[in-house]
Formats: C-alpha cells, sequence, structure tokens
C-alpha cells in the first residue's frame, strides 16, 4: 500500500532538483542523502568534524551538477553517482592531508588512507548501499509511526531496533509474547511497503 | 476449530500481519506464538519477504550523531531538517551587497576607515562573494598590506569559518614570486572575525586589463601564461589547488606586470557560501572545467584548462565558450567543442593554437598533464619568440630552408636563448664538422596527422604495405588507420585499460595486441573479434613476432617472458622470469636471438628457441624502454631514462657507440629498414633522425605537444610514424 500523497511521489526528485527555484526538492534531498553521505564518512574512518565537512562538500558539488546539467542516467543511478562524488572525495581528503604535512599531525591519515580503496574500485558499495538503507528506513519510520497503536509501535522498537529480548519488551509494554512478535512483524511489513514505495520514487 | 498447538497456515500468517483474520482466530494464532518458535521467525520472514529489513533497523536508534556534533550546523546550514534540539546558528539573512564595516574598531587618526587588530584600514579595495578586501597599513611592521576579512554575516558559521581558515593557511604555505604571498591569518578581538593578511599588489588584475585590450600581443600572452603556469606549478607541488583561475585573479605588478596569482581555495568558501543563502552554486563559470561544471572533484589539471580557457581569450579577445545564462556556458563546456581559434584570430601561431586546445581537452588526461610542463612548454616558446625583433608568428616557419639564409642570425641567437635556458639538447644540433651552428630543425611537416583523442598512444606499427597504421590507446582501443586518407578503418575494442602494443605480423595478415589487462591477442586484420587470446598474469608491456609468424613473444610487467606458438592453444611454449618489469623486447631478423630490457636497467640476450640467457650489456644508468636490431642482426640500439642510445654488438657484448639524444628520457628506437638511420623518440617530444654509424643527428621533426612513446619506421623506410601522450600519430616523410 503505497503512500500516494508522500512528497516523493510528485515527480522524482531529480527531476525536481534540475530546476534550481525548487528549495523544498532540495531540501529533501539534503533530508534524504546528508545522513547517507556523513554516516558513510565515519564508517570510513574520519571524525565527526571532517565528516561534516565532506558532507557539506559533496553536497555543494551535488548542487552545483545538477542544477545546471541532465544528469545522464544511462550512466548509472543517481545514488551511484552520489557514491562516487563521496568516495573520491573521501579519498582526496585523506590524500590531501598526507601531502599537506601542516594538516597532518597524526599517523592515522596514512593508515587511513592505505585502508581506502582505490576511488576507481566498488569496494564500500556495500556499506553504502547499507548507509542508505538505514537512511530511508530511518524516514519510513518517522513516517509510518502514527499509523500504530503506541503499544505495538513501542514493542516493534524495543525489540527489532533496540535488541531488547521479548521477555523484557513483554514486560514493559505489558502484551504477550506472540503479541510482541506480531506487532513487531505488522510494523515491519508496513516498514517495508513503505521503503519500497520510497525507494521506487527515488530510483524513478 | 484449529487447535493452537498446531501452526497456523502461512497465508494465515499473511493475514495475521494484514490484521484480516477473524478475531477469534487471530487471538489463537497469537496465543500460538507465545511458545512456537517456529511461527515466531516465520511470521518476521513473511513480513521483511526476504529483504534484509530486519537487519536494516537494528540499532537505528544509535544512527543520529549526537547533538554536539558538527553534522547539525552544516545540515542546518545546507538547509536540510533539523530536529528542535539541535544546536542552532543564528540563521543566515538575505545577501546584502553592501558589507558593513562595523567589525571595524574606531579609527586612532581620521585619514583611515578603522582599525582591525594592529592594522589600520585605508580603504576598500573590493567586495568579493565571501567578504571584503581592504588596503590597511601594518602599524607593527610599518608595510602596507590587503586584509580580507570574512563576511560578518558568515562568521557565525563554523564551517564557513573554519573553512577560510584553513584555505587561507594553506595558501600561507606557498611561495612563489608568481603568487600573491599570504602573510598570516588572525581573527579579530571582538567578534573572532578571521581575516588573512596579504602581500599588497598595486597594479591591475588581468580581467582590467582585458576590458581595455581586449586581444594582448602574442608575446605578453606567452608571458602571462608561462608566468601563471609557474605559479600554479608551485601550488601544485604543496597539494594546493586553485579551482577558481579567471583573469580576475590573475594580477599584474608593475613595473613588469609580474603574474601574481590570488585567492587559492577561496572559491569554496564562496560557493559554500551562495550554498548557504541560495541552496544553489551561481556565478558565471566563463573559465570552469568541465569536470567542475560536471560537480566532479577539480584537480590540477582543472587550473590548467582553466588557464587554457584564458589564454584562449588573450588570443581570440573572448573566451572559448560562451552562453546567456550560467547554465547555458556550463553546457557548451561539457559538451561543446570551442570555436577555432585561427578562425577569430588567424595571426595565432599554431603552436599557441595546438597547445591551448590541449589544455582545453574535456577529458583530462588529454590535457598537458602539469603546470610544470606547461611552463617549460611556454618558457621555451617565450625565449624563441625573445630573440627576434619583431613579432613572428610562426615560430617554426623561421626554420624553413628559404628563408635559411636570411635567419641564420636568427638561428644563431635562439642558440643562445637555448644554451640561457638549458634546452640546447632539446632541438638545436652543432654542426660537428664545421664551425658555423646550424640549426637542424627539420622545416618538414607530417605528412599526417592521426589524432585519436582519446589518449595517450603507446604503440604504432606499420602494416607491411605502408598504407596502414595500428595504434594503442591508452582507452583500451586499437585504432586502424588509412594513412594517405588520414581516416580510421576500424577501431578494435581491444583491451581493458591501456592497450601497450599493437603489431602487424609479418605479413600483415594478422594484428597483435596487448594491453594493461594481462592478454595478448591475436586478429585477422578485418575482423572485429581476435581469433587467439593469451594470458599472462600482469600488464603486458611489448610483443614482437617471429619472421615466419609462428611464434609471438611477449614481456610483462611482472618480469615474465613467454613465447606463445600461434598454432597452439593456452599454454606458453616457453616461459622465463627476469628481475623487474619488462618494456621491450625485439627479435634478430634471423629469429634467433631475442633482446629483452626493462626496469633492471640491463639489455639481455636469450636464445630465441630455448630462452636461455646468452649475453647481458651492462650500462644504461636507468631503466630501458627501448630496443631495435640492426636488420643484419650485428646490432642492437637501446635507449632509456638516462637520455641516451647505445648500440651494442650483439655477438661480443660490447658497447659499440652512445650518444645522448634527448632532453628527457628516450621512449622508442627503430632502426631504419636499410640499417643506416636510427629515429628515436623522447620525453621532450621530438622525433630525431640520427645518422646509425656516425651518430650524427640528421633532423629533428617536432610537432608532438608531449613525451614521444613510440616510433616506427614503415617497411620501406620512406616513413616514420611517431605517437604519444598527446594522443596523435604523427607520420614524417624521411628526406
Amino acid at each position: 500500500m503505497p503512500v500516494d500523497d508522500s512528497p516523493l511521489t510528485r515527480a522524482s526528485l531529480l527531476v525536481r532538483l534540475r530546476d534550481g527555484t525548487n528549495h523544498i526538492a532540495w531540501q529533501e534531498f539534503v533530508t534524504l542523502y546528508s545522513p547517507v553521505v556523513y554516516g558513510f564518512a565515519r564508517k570510513r574512518g574520519l571524525q565527526d568534524a571532517d565528516a561534516a565537512d565532506l558532507m557539506q562538500d559533496v553536497m555543494r558539488s551535488i548542487s552545483s551538477a545538477i542544477a545546471r546539467l541532465d544528469y545522464d542516467r544511462n550512466q548509472g543511478t543517481f545514488r551511484g553517482w552520489l557514491f562516487t562524488i563521496t568516495r573520491n572525495k573521501i579519498f582526496n581528503h585523506l590524500s590531501a592531508r598526507r601531502i599537506r604535512p601542516q594538516a597532518s599531525g597524526d599517523s592515522t591519515t596514512s593508515r587511513l588512507l592505505d585502508s581506502q580503496p582505490d576511488p576507481d574500485s566498488a569496494d564500500g558499495a556495500d556499506t553504502w548501499e547499507m548507509e542508505y538503507q538505514r537512511r530511508l528506513a530511518s524516514m519510513a519510520m518517522e513516517r509510518i509511526q502514527s499509523e500504530f497503536q503506541p503499544k505495538t509501535w513501542r514493542a516493534f522498537w524495543l525489540t527489532a531496533v533496540e535488541g531488547r529480548s521479548v521477555p523484557e519488551t513483554a514486560k514493559e509494554v505489558e502484551l504477550s509474547p506472540g503479541a510482541i512478535y506480531v506487532a513487531k512483524s505488522r510494523v515491519l511489513a508496513r516498514l517495508k511497503d513503505e521503503v519500497e514505495a520510497m525507494r521506487r520514487q527515488e530510483d524513478s | 476449530m484449529n487447535d493452537t498447538s498446531t501452526c497456523p497456515k502461512p497465508e494465515e500468517l499473511q493475514q495475521l500481519l494484514e490484521g484480516s483474520l477473524a478475531d477469534d482466530r487471530q487471538q489463537e494464532c497469537i496465543r500460538h506464538m507465545d511458545s512456537c518458535q517456529c511461527c515466531q521467525l516465520k511470521v518476521e520472514e513473511i513480513a521483511v519477504g526476504g529483504t534484509n529489513l530486519s537487519q536494516v533497523v537494528e540499532h537505528l536508534n544509535e544512527v543520529q550523531p549526537p547533538a554536539t556534533s558538527a553534522y547539525w550546523p552544516v545540515l542546518q546550514g545546507l538547509g536540510g531538517d533539523t530536529p528542535a534540539d539541535a544546536v542552532k546558528t543564528p540563521p543566515v539573512g538575505t545577501r546584502t551587497r553592501e558589507v558593513s564595516l562595523a567589525f571595524l574598531q574606531p579609527a586612532v587618526d581620521h585619514a583611515y576607515l578603522g582599525r582591525l587588530a594592529h592594522f589600520d584600514v585605508m580603504r576598500v579595495i573590493g567586495r568579493g562573494g565571501m567578504g571584503v578586501v581592504l588596503e590597511a597599513f601594518d602599524s607593527k611592521l610599518r608595510r602596507n598590506v590587503a586584509i580580507k576579512v570574512l563576511d560578518p554575516e558568515l562568521a557565525g558559521d563554523d564551517v564557513a569559518r573554519q573553512r577560510f581558515c584553513r584555505e587561507a593557511r594553506a595558501a600561507a604555505s606557498i611561495t612563489h614570486e608568481n603568487v600573491v604571498a599570504v602573510h598570516q591569518v588572525e581573527k579579530s578581538d571582538g567578534a573572532g572575525l578571521p581575516f588573512m593578511i596579504m602581500q599588497l599588489i598595486s597594479g591591475e588584475s588581468l580581467e582590467q586589463r582585458l576590458v581595455r585590450e581586449k586581444r594582448l600581443p602574442f608575446r605578453e600572452i606567452v608571458r602571462i601564461g608561462m608566468q601563471a603556469a609557474h605559479g600554479l606549478a608551485a601550488a601544485h607541488a604543496q597539494g594546493l589547488i586553485h579551482r577558481d583561475i579567471k583573469p580576475g585573479n590573475i594580477l599584474l605588478e608593475p613595473p613588469t606586470q609580474r603574474v601574481k596569482l590570488t585567492d587559492f581555495g577561496l572559491a569554496r568558501v564562496e560557493d559554500d557560501v551562495k550554498l548557504t543563502r541560495t541552496g544553489f552554486v551561481s556565478g558565471t563559470p566563463l573559465y570552469m572545467a568541465p569536470e567542475q561544471a560536471l560537480g566532479e572533484e577539480a584537480d590540477p589539471r582543472s587550473d590548467l584548462f582553466s588557464l587554457g580557457a584564458i589564454l584562449y581569450e588573450m588570443c581570440a579577445g573572448q573566451p572559448p565558450f560562451l552562453g546567456n545564462s550560467a547554465l547555458a556556458i556550463l553546457r557548451q563546456i561539457a559538451e561543446a567543442k570551442q570555436r577555432p581559434l585561427r578562425e577569430l584570430n588567424p595571426q595565432t601561431p599554431q603552436w599557441l593554437a595546438d597547445t591551448i586546445d590541449q589544455l582545453l581537452a574535456k577529458k583530462p588526461n588529454d590535457r598537458i598533464q602539469t603546470a610544470a610542463q606547461l611552463a617549460e612548454l611556454l618558457e621555451f616558446q617565450w625565449a624563441l619568440m625573445k630573440t627576434s625583433s619583431e613579432e613572428i608568428p610562426q615560430v617554426c616557419e623561421i626554420e624553413q630552408r628559404k628563408q635559411r639564409i636570411r635567419n641564420r642570425w636568427i638561428a644563431a641567437g635562439i642558440s643562445a636563448a637555448f644554451l640561457s635556458i638549458g634546452l640546447l639538447a632539446g632541438a638545436v644540433f652543432f654542426n660537428r664538422g664545421g664551425s658555423s651552428a646550424e640549426a637542424l630543425v627539420s622545416s618538414a611537416e607530417p605528412v599526417a596527422v592521426l589524432n585519436g583523442g582519446s589518449g595517450p598512444v603507446w604503440s604504432v606499427s606499420f602494416s607491411p604495405t605502408g598504407d596502414s597504421l595500428a595504434m594503442a590507446v591508452e582507452d583500451g582501443s586499437v585504432r586502424l588507420w588509412d594513412v594517405p586518407k588520414q581516416s580510421v578503418k576500424a577501431t578494435l575494442a581491444a583491451h581493458r585499460g591501456t592497450v601497450w602494443s599493437s603489431r602487424y605480423s609479418p605479413s600483415g595478415q594478422w594484428l597483435a595486441t596487448a594491453g594493461d589487462d594481462g592478454f595478448v591477442k591475436l586478429w585477422n586484420v578485418g575482423q572485429s573479434d581476435p581469433f587467439k587470446t593469451f594470458k599472462h598474469d600482469f600488464a603486458v608491456r611489448s610483443l614482437v613476432f617471429s619472421r615466419d609468424e609462428k611464434t609471438l613473444y611477449a614481456g610483462d610487467r611482472g618480469g615474465m617472458l613467454r613465447v606463445w606458438k600461434v598454432e597452439d592453444g593456452v599454454k606458453p611454449q616457453l616461459e622465463q622470469q627476469q628481475p623487474g618489469s619488462v618494456y621491450a623486447l625485439a627479435l634478430s631478423p634471423d629469429d634467433e636471438t631475442l633482446a629483452t630490457s626493462g626496469s633492471d636497467k640491463v639489455v639481455r640476450l636469450w636464445n630465441a628457441k630455448t630462452l636461455t640467457q646468452k649475453l647481458l650489456l651492462d650500462g644504461h644508468a636507468g631503466p630501458v624502454f627501448g630496443l631495435s636490431f640492426h636488420p643484419e642482426g650485428r646490432r642492437l640500439a637501446s635507449v632509456g631514462w638516462d637520455k641516451t642510445v647505445r648500440i651494442w654488438d650483439t655477438a661480443a657484448g660490447s658497447l659499440v657507440k652512445s650518444w645522448p639524444a634527448h632532453g628527457g628520457d628516450v621512449w622508442a628506437v627503430s632502426y631504419s629498414p636499410d640499417g643506416t638511420k636510427l629515429v628515436t623518440g623522447g620525453m621532450d617530444g621530438a622525433v630525431k633522425l640520427w645518422d646509425a654509424q656516425t651518430g650524427d643527428l640528421l633532423a629533428t621533426y617536432l610537432g608532438h605537444i608531449n613525451a614521444i612513446h613510440t616510433v616506427a619506421f614503415s617497411s620501406g623506410g620512406a616513413l616514420v610514424a611517431s605517437g604519444g601522450r598527446d594522443g596523435a600519430a604523427r607520420v614524417w616523410k624521411v628526406e
């Protein structure tokens, strides 16, 4: 049951982004992808400030590119393009730190850089995809939460997200273990539909 | 009635999830699931429908950065949603054209506008996207300086402030006469406003000069380009990219109008500012490189593109890419070829037009690769121009024979100029017999220019008839050219990665290619698929056919030599390991001796039938890049890193003769079919023809903009082909 009044269903985000005056599209884009870029950079070993800086850098690149030029769909997915830009920037960020001795007192830079995949390789694609999926799931959860009873949501949250045991959860939300499992699965089933709908919109 | 102890059917579980089961049945199922682990798992499995969603949502509560993270202000700056409890920075106001000077302390003297730290501010020099530039007097060091202050509106933005400081510090690390010196970076006492203190240049910018003059004299263009390239080279050596080279950032310092580049790295700060304000980077991107226009990473070669665009404008009187809007210009930059420069200004020297074209290549790989190379090239040309009293439009023309006598004094002057800049070995030859210096630069234009336009050329090979040329290109393709027509007959998608070698078999029926992917492929000429493929573990750098076409020798980057039988299948007939990488192979005319060379500085001679080593020729000071057997087999020529040609006696294993050949590494050598001449190609971009006996230079062919990787004679010896980094093969007529 896709939600058709979702802002994402009006037109592909990308199409609307190309219209440089569409601030809502830009905001949606930033809201969706910034955490993905930031999270990926952190997973690649960047510190908080560097990851935030890199995130801004990536968003600027994207902004200057899609506002002006037709992104060529044949070259792969938009998300793949974003991934390539992010990965290159991380690589360059660490390379630059290695070149500029004054900016790098830490010996970890070289090590980080050595552990970075070659920017041309597909390494890191799994991490990237996972970050994206987690972001989509996170946004989808915000959207669907209101569709459920607080108890049902809580049962799902404690077991599926926080990883608490079912007996413990059963006690806290005062539901039987069977009801906990059903609650968790109902939310998951709904979440799956929502994520898929969002993803379809993203990829369209 | 269903028993709670029997498991519900999958359809029922599906209905349970949807809430479409009858109430009582639903209660039963839930009760059943209190204890049935199987159904507990199964219902979740149905819910996630084969996806990894369960895994995805795990610990999603921990995904948000903490409230103190730098993430939140950046996200807010970008215009993203931020939770109410995240750290807030003051909202960014609307853009005002006037930058307030309220950050200044009151002036001690009425002659000044105000004071910033110990600087007395005299006037506002300019206002840019990211702040204001002031002229001020440094009361401590008692000198005038320029001060760039970050827009106070942005100083509240941590990221903008940090970036400003970081870029300014990086720029301060460049010390070069063609770069405006950044003395220091400071913060004001009160507001903590960052500002940078720079050398004050009193002259105008190239932008202002172009408004006045539109086109500049060629010598001036070359000088400005040369000095800008030197400044860029110094910055690039520090790992710094300018990112926004434009006429406004090229200052001309009186009295000599010396070039001073300014605003290194600040383009990024400006972009941040615009992004923060409008969500989009705007501005007029007239000089932006295609990769920047596409939002990709800028690299040092992006600066070279921008400099190319400026050189174009100085020659043509207009930038290479024009349009009514930023969008239109960016499309042009990304997609369109600029109008030929000589259409707009026919006086432009051909070499300059070629150089600018190369700088404006869409792909960074097709450009001149470093600012240092560009500087060297322009310096060379500038030296030539300096020697003539009048403006010589076509430098190469001065070597034309009909003008030779009239211009002899110029040639001598050129020699002096070369001496003074250490380029003597590059292009001028002093006649050994006589006392008079005579330039032996051939006037010859190439008889054909085969422009692949898709990356450096690593190998050229003539067909036996001489009318076809196989060209191995870095993009993985092999182009087969019709030489007389100067058109491509066929393009083979031969390898993944660089094609290092492509050779016609002696009869011309086959073509063998070798690539970075470790494959050796055999092709019937005229077919688009190989009929045989052999595999090495490393990139195969060199190939040679036996005269009887039954055997193919290949050497790879891992130092492995393999002998492949054309008739046989997948296994090499013989193999032999040598130290380092193999760069070149040559086979004696009797098919008995194989010569190999590579990174280990020696040339090895092997029994070609058994691959047992016969002799080791030791003498080169570095890697040996090229080999060629004399047609009678008694001599072998080798060239390499040490810039020399060496001629060896292959029977005795002794050195017969050697001489310095090029101003840089020598990449390629070939004997003429009659054995009387040698042709070499080098990093200096020159193709040289030598008397093989005496080592006398017979001719120098200039035309390539960049390093030459490969040279070859046609089977009749009337033509020489050369190919190299500039992506073109040139065919020269041998006199």
